[in-house]
């Protein structure tokens, strides 16, 4: 658990961070939202200390931060960061291995950790393990990136617009990959964006940021139904409101008894991806499958429809 | 294929360039210089007139054929193949024209040196060299292996006594023992010199890097001191020194006088001081902020961070820096024979006195000769040094 209590960064007379207060749940990812310059950077940086707040407390797992030196401490979080940070005169191996070597595990349980890390995000060690940054594509190096944070097995992850210098077919899977790391290790996650999307696609919950303030904390669906903010409004974007709703339940969840002419649909898609396939193939239903291929039933553009509309 | 044809006979631009001046050293140049005495004029000879018949129509034919080969465009080895080729023709008949042209009875006061024409080949045949080891665009350890190899060439002719008959051999006959201590003097000076330029200026330009309002002022001051000319900077430092070595005890045990190496030694250093630290504050600025801001992120502490992140980033500018301070060393190290600092200027100064060239040149060679192996190994380490990073540059 992540609390931050009354927080506030000045520079001279700017307040950057305005006296925040948030509690981030263990085992969840929390997205931090803001156009640039809301302080959102910042706000993250003091979680390890990279910046120290003017004031205010932060703790993790009930433990002040500044309970051991900025160093250690962030030996024990995870950090990446836009456009991944690694360093050019090392291999990818090396590059991974950082953190535990400044840990001082020993050789054969790095190298272990290393291999593993790689074949994790789908890069085969034996070729990419030896390979210098410049060698590799963008997508590759924000991997590397990620799994260089995730290296030390750390509790909390802090990510600093993680996929902001990917093409929009990489960045999707590179957050697929997110979320399922995220499921497999039960790392806590705080990630900076400017993008709502990628916020409620990633995150349990989300902190609006304007002007070094929070002005909502909420989860997505709540975030979307009730802006607290005209700002919140403009970040969500008030043309796409219904769809992103959608986005946030899965098709299991409209299913009506019934059959239905057509492609079937997986009960695992979201919602709106099953709007967009009915809307496409000019149905009024659609048959639904499950994992395991058998027929649940349909989904119709008349419960979608309803269930995009603004909850009460 | 007529087009083909006519691709394969056209003329390379640097080859014009080479063959003309390869004409004009052999049909108009002198290629050796006799003189009756190692002071009066020298006459003039010509390839034919310097070597035995057979040699000059050798030398002559290789030369001819090296030139038509620079001429026309060449795939890269057939150019460095024929380049060396002139250059071993070339330097081991310079030897023989000394034999030849010595005459037998009075030889132990007539000199022979090589003139202008020798110079231009030598010149046009290394430049071609030059030109095919770029375009064949080596590897920094077979640079350092090409460098080796000549290095062993050059000392097989001379240990054969290749060279005995020649003008500067025979000032280095006379002084052979003279000529190790002033070399080992020079190379002290130049390497001594720089060390102490490392251990100062590298932690100086960190100090510079990490704290802002030093920098200007201390790049200025480094800046000033590489205005002053060499020579005034020896007159500078001979009264403080001086005056040191007079009233501080033990100052005239350890060197430190106003006139010798201390004050060749200084100036140096000071000269040194500016790459140096210019460079560090700069390598140390291109570290990418995305690099120093992970390496802060993952947890190194600033001592880590500078050793394993900073240090290894900044090394190639930092190394480009010492480059240039060791081939301006090893030139202005010649200077300080001036204020009895030793080195290969001694032999410079001796025969400018002395109208010797060829004592002049007994200084000048050597100097040339290091400052240029420098160059080539230090590049190599330049470009070793840039390991992970864009590997053509």
């Amino acid at each position: 658990m992540i609390e931050i209590e009354h927080v506030t960064k000045r520079y001279g007379d700017n307040e950057v961070v305005d006296d925040v207060s948030l509690v981030i749940q263990p085992r969840t990812i929390a997205a931090i939202v803001g156009t640039s310059g809301s302080g959102k950077t910042t706000l993250l940086r003091m979680i390890n200390r990279l910046v120290e707040p003017t004031s205010g407390i932060i703790k993790l797992d009930g433990v002040d931060n500044r309970s051991v030196p900025g160093h250690e401490l962030r030996r024990g979080i995870g950090y990446a960061i836009q456009g991944h940070g690694l360093f050019p005169h090392r291999t990818v191996a090396e590059n991974i291995a950082v953190v535990p070597i400044l840990l001082g595990w020993e050789r054969a349980r790095i190298t272990a950790r290393v291999e593993e890390l790689l074949t994790l995000f789908q890069l085969d060690p034996t070729d990419f393990a030896p390979r210098y940054p410049q060698e590799l594509s963008g997508g590759e190096q924000q991997r590397v990136g990620v799994a260089r944070a995730l290296a030390a097995e750390p509790n909390v992850l802090l990510m600093d617009e993680p996929f902001g210098a990917l093409d929009p077919i990489i960045r999707a899977k590179a957050q697929n990959d997110l979320l399922a790391i995220q499921r497999r290790f039960g790392t806590t996650i705080i990630l900076v964006t400017h993008d709502m999307e990628e916020a409620i696609h990633l995150g349990q919950t989300i902190a609006v940021m304007n002007a070094g303030k929070v002005v909502q904390y909420a989860s997505p669906a709540e975030i979307l139904a009730r802006p607290a903010t005209d700002f919140v409004e403009t970040m969500v974007g008030t043309g796409e409101r219904p769809f992103k709703l959608l986005s946030l339940m899965l098709v299991s969840d409209a299913v009506e008894p019934g059959t239905a002419e057509g492609v079937a649909i997986s009960a695992t898609a979201t919602q709106r991806d099953a709007l967009a396939e009915l809307l496409w193939s000019g149905k009024s239903a659609l048959p639904v499958t499950g994992p395991d291929g058998a027929q649940l039933g349909k989904v119709t553009v008349e419960s979608l429809v309803k269930r995009a509309a603004r909850p009460a | 294929m007529p087009s083909a044809y006519l691709m394969s006979i056209r003329a390379d631009k640097l080859g014009v360039v080479i063959a003309a001046i390869v004409a004009y050293g052999v049909a108009q140049a002198p290629f050796a210089t006799f003189r009756a005495n190692r002071i009066v004029p020298g006459e003039g000879r010509s390839v034919l007139e310097a070597l035995p018949e057979w040699a000059g129509i050798l030398l002559i034919s290789v030369i001819a054929a090296a030139g038509i080969v620079a001429l026309l465009r060449t795939p890269a080895l057939v150019r460095l193949g024929a380049a060396l080729t002139a250059l071993g023709a070339l330097t081991v008949l310079v030897g023989i024209a000394a034999f030849h042209l010595t005459p037998s009875d009075n030889g132990s006061y007539a000199r022979v040196s090589p003139a202008s024409g020798f110079w231009l080949l030598l010149f046009a045949f290394s430049l071609l060299a030059a030109d095919a080891l770029t375009r064949l665009k080596l590897s920094p350890w077979a640079r350092i292996g090409a460098l080796a190899l000549v290095v062993a060439a050059l000392w097989l002719l001379l240990a054969l006594g290749a060279w005995d008959g020649l003008s500067i051999l025979r000032e280095y006959a006379g002084r052979a023992d003279r000529f190790w201590a002033e070399g080992g003097r020079h190379v002290t000076l130049a390497l001594g010199s720089l060390a102490a330029a490392l251990i100062i200026g590298i932690p100086l330009g960190t100090v510079c890097h990490r704290v802002h309002a030093l920098r200007d002022p201390v790049l200025t001051v480094l800046n000033a001191i590489q205005t002053i000319p060499s020579i005034a900077l020896f007159g500078i430092l001979i009264a403080p020194l001086g005056w040191i070595a007079a009233n501080v005890p033990g100052a005239m045990a350890v060197g430190i006088r106003g006139i010798g190496m201390a004050p060749a030694f200084l100036a140096l250093f000071l000269y040194s001081l500016l790459p140096v630290v210019a460079n560090t504050v700069v390598g140390l600025a291109s570290v990418p902020t995305k690099a120093n801001d992970a390496a802060r992120g993952v947890g190194m502490t600033d001592r880590q961070r500078l050793l394993q992140v900073e240090f290894p980033l900044a090394l190639p500018v930092i190394l480009t820096g010492i480059r240039i301070v060791l081939v301006q060393n090893i030139g202005m190290a010649t200077i300080a024979a001036l204020i009895g600092g030793g080195g290969f200027g001694v032999f410079v100064f001796q025969g400018i006195g002395q109208t010797a060239t060829d004592l002049v040149l007994l200084g000048a060679l050597p100097t040339v000769a290091l400052a240029f192996a420098a160059a080539v190994i230090l590049d190599a380490i330049i470009e070793l040094s840039r390991v992970g990073r864009d590997q053509s540059a």
